[in-house]
């Protein structure tokens, strides 16, 4: 491997970890405020994908186009719909056993695809790159490196450096840390945690929605694909710790990596090597790399 | 109340068991699935239900067993359920086994994504590696061990109907070959088993066994029971006492009638015929085909080589008769 080819997979696997790193913060985030183990998390990225998809010739006919103009519609549904399921259903979860958690998030995965596949049907599509971010940067003589990958890691970054501001600089942050520590003391201080709680869910699926959205042009758009994403979610959650988003961001760059070269180096155990470093990570460390409190 | 259960329990086996007479071929495979399904679902409730356990990896196992299934069949003729599915039960236990040690240093929600990633690892693996070539079973090694338990069980334990039990186990020696053998085959074509080496296999174990539990018995007759007491008195468990004390106490009847049922075996011909289909023959059918057309030197030849050979074994047989004394393991 020359290094010009050991630089452009050094970009693929941090434009990877970076994205994987965006949907399990989200995860992490719900596992680790509210205590509810949520996998209909991958969904929220498969209706973000699915939006990318079909909510741009909509926007571009009501609102004249443009990609930003589809993210932020995009991200206002995000927000909306993680407002309603968390009133609906989440809310009821908090108090209730792993099982049930499970079950019923299950239960989303179901009906998300279905109506999946009503509203859009099974086929897998290709989603175009903005214009403006369609070009490569030339690297080397030979090779070529497209502009919207770097864009992908730009956002990751700036959501993530958001996030870690929002939770250890502001108010907000403040009043989210203290009611996963203690509920009732946050709610006899005055703070109004349901509505908390619905914020730091509905931002959640906001976050996932936006990675899915961002995705598409680069991973095309498919059926299953949410399930797909959960599952090394899961394997990003373990390896960093629960409810650690410094941990989640260490694990997802780790996965990015082993996942990106795996592929180029061992192509035939490339879907394997993932969940042997887990397993490898669960020998050493059952807890995860940083557990949180 | 309990008898009620009893009942309805017992209703529903024998509704199950008389379903084929009644359903079609659609109905009959969809009461198939749905018990399949039933077990699979009471394999969840074992844990979930049991051990509060929530493994959202289970239909990986399910998966293994199904490929294990696959990859085990031989490519000639139907594998027998006996050894087939023991080993797809060890093949999915053995992945269980190193996953759940994996997973069990997990807890609570830990425990859900572990399994469920590796359910997903378990998929990669069949899904992105070659695992072709099926392996072929070979099971003809277990056909004296199998005859020598049944003899230990039926002499040296408690077993119910003992009696009744030896009777079975000797009928294929009192019946007549020709019976044996129209029975078998009748049996062959109501379980639609394909005629084939497998079914020769199979039937020359069945009364093979007989012959090797006659012999170990005989033997058997005349054992120390009180070694087999103190093998326990001083710690030994029911297996260990099989392997130390009666297994080599035992070794030259075992040897003896492994080589009586290998002269039987080579020689038979009636059940044989009967059990044998189409690509598999044994030397004595060979022999009978070629004897049809007339004798010529190859069938001369191939007599006397079966004679040296059963000559050679009796020879053999006699030489390890001489009983072995139990202070020579004891001590």
């Amino acid at each position: 491997m020359d290094l010009t080819t050991f630089l452009i997979q050094c970009l693929n696997a941090l434009q990877y970890g970076l994205l994987l790193f965006l949907v399990a913060s989200g995860l992490t985030l719900i596992f680790g405020i509210m205590g509810v183990i949520n996998l209909a998390h991958g969904s929220f990225y498969m209706i973000g994908a699915y939006m990318a998809y079909a909510l741009a010739p909509i926007v571009g006919g009501t609102f004249g186009g443009g990609f930003f103009a589809t993210l932020l519609v995009g991200l206002v549904l995000a927000v909306l719909l993680g407002y309603v399921l968390e009133w609906a259903f989440f809310s009821y979860l908090y108090e209730r056993d792993h099982l049930q958690q499970v079950l019923m998030t299950y239960g989303l995965i179901l009906v998300f695809e279905e109506l999946r596949s009503l509203l859009v049907g099974d086929d897998v599509h290709g989603v175009q790159a903005p214009e403006f971010l369609a070009g490569t940067l030339p690297l080397g003589e030979l090779m070529t490196y497209p502009v919207y990958r770097l864009f992908i890691s730009g956002v990751c970054l700036v959501l993530a450096l958001a996030m870690y501001f929002v939770f250890t600089r502001t108010r907000l942050g403040m009043m989210i840390r203290a009611g996963s520590s203690n509920r009732e003391m946050v709610l006899s201080l005055g703070i109004d945690i349901k509505f908390l709680y619905r914020v730091v869910f509905a931002a959640g699926v906001a976050i996932a929605v936006l990675a899915g959205m961002i995705a598409a042009p680069v991973s095309s758009v498919y059926p299953g694909m949410g399930n797909t994403v959960l599952i090394i979610c899961f394997v990003v959650v373990v390896i960093g710790g629960i409810g650690s988003i410094r941990g989640a961001l260490l694990a997802a760059l780790l996965i990015g990596v082993v996942d990106t070269f795996g592929k180029v180096l061992l192509p035939q155990a490339s879907g394997v090597l993932v969940y042997v470093l887990m397993a490898l990570i669960l020998l050493w460390k059952p807890d995860g790399l940083f557990k949180a409190g | 109340m309990k008898t009620s259960k009893f009942f309805f329990v017992a209703a529903a086996f024998l509704l199950l068991a008389l379903w084929p007479l009644m359903a079609g071929q659609y109905g009959v495979d969809l009461v198939t699935k749905i018990m399949v399904f039933a077990i699979f679902a009471l394999s969840l409730e074992l844990l979930v239900g049991s051990t509060g356990l929530v493994c959202f990896g289970q239909a990986a196992f399910f998966g293994i067993g199904a490929y294990a299934t696959v990859l085990l069949t031989p490519q000639d003729g139907a594998p027998s359920l006996l050894w087939l599915l023991p080993a797809c039960v060890l093949a999915a236990a053995f992945y269980a086994l190193l996953v759940g040690a994996l997973s069990l240093r997990t807890k609570g929600v830990y425990f859900i994504m572990v399994t469920l990633a590796f359910a997903q690892m378990a998929y990669y693996v069949v899904h992105d590696t070659p695992l072709g070539g099926g392996t072929d079973g070979i099971y003809l090694m277990a056909k004296p061990v199998l005859g020598t338990l049944l003899a230990i069980g039926i002499e040296l334990y408690r077993v119910h109907a003992r009696g009744a039990m030896a009777a079975l186990v000797y009928a294929p020696i009192i019946l007549p070959d020709i019976v044996m053998a129209i029975t078998t085959l009748a049996l062959y074509v109501t379980i639609h088993l394909p005629l084939g080496r497998t079914s020769i296999v199979l039937a020359h174990i069945v009364f093979q066994t007989s012959f090797v539990a006659l012999v170990v018995r005989g033997r058997l007759q005349g054992f120390p029971a009180g070694v087999i007491e103190a093998a326990r008195d001083l710690g030994a468990s029911q297996l260990q006492t099989l392997r130390r004390v009666i297994l080599p106490l035992l070794a030259p009847g075992i040897v003896t009638a492994a080589l009586i049922a290998f002269a039987l075996s080579i020689d038979d011909f009636v059940i044989t015929y009967f059990t044998a289909g189409a690509g598999a023959s044994t030397l004595p059918l060979r022999i009978y085909s070629m004897v049809k057309r007339g004798v010529t030197p190859d069938v001369n030849a191939l007599s006397t080589l079966l004679l040296l050979v059963t000559v050679a074994a009796v020879l053999a047989a006699g030489r390890v008769r001489r009983p072995a004394r139990a202070t020579e393991i004891i001590g």
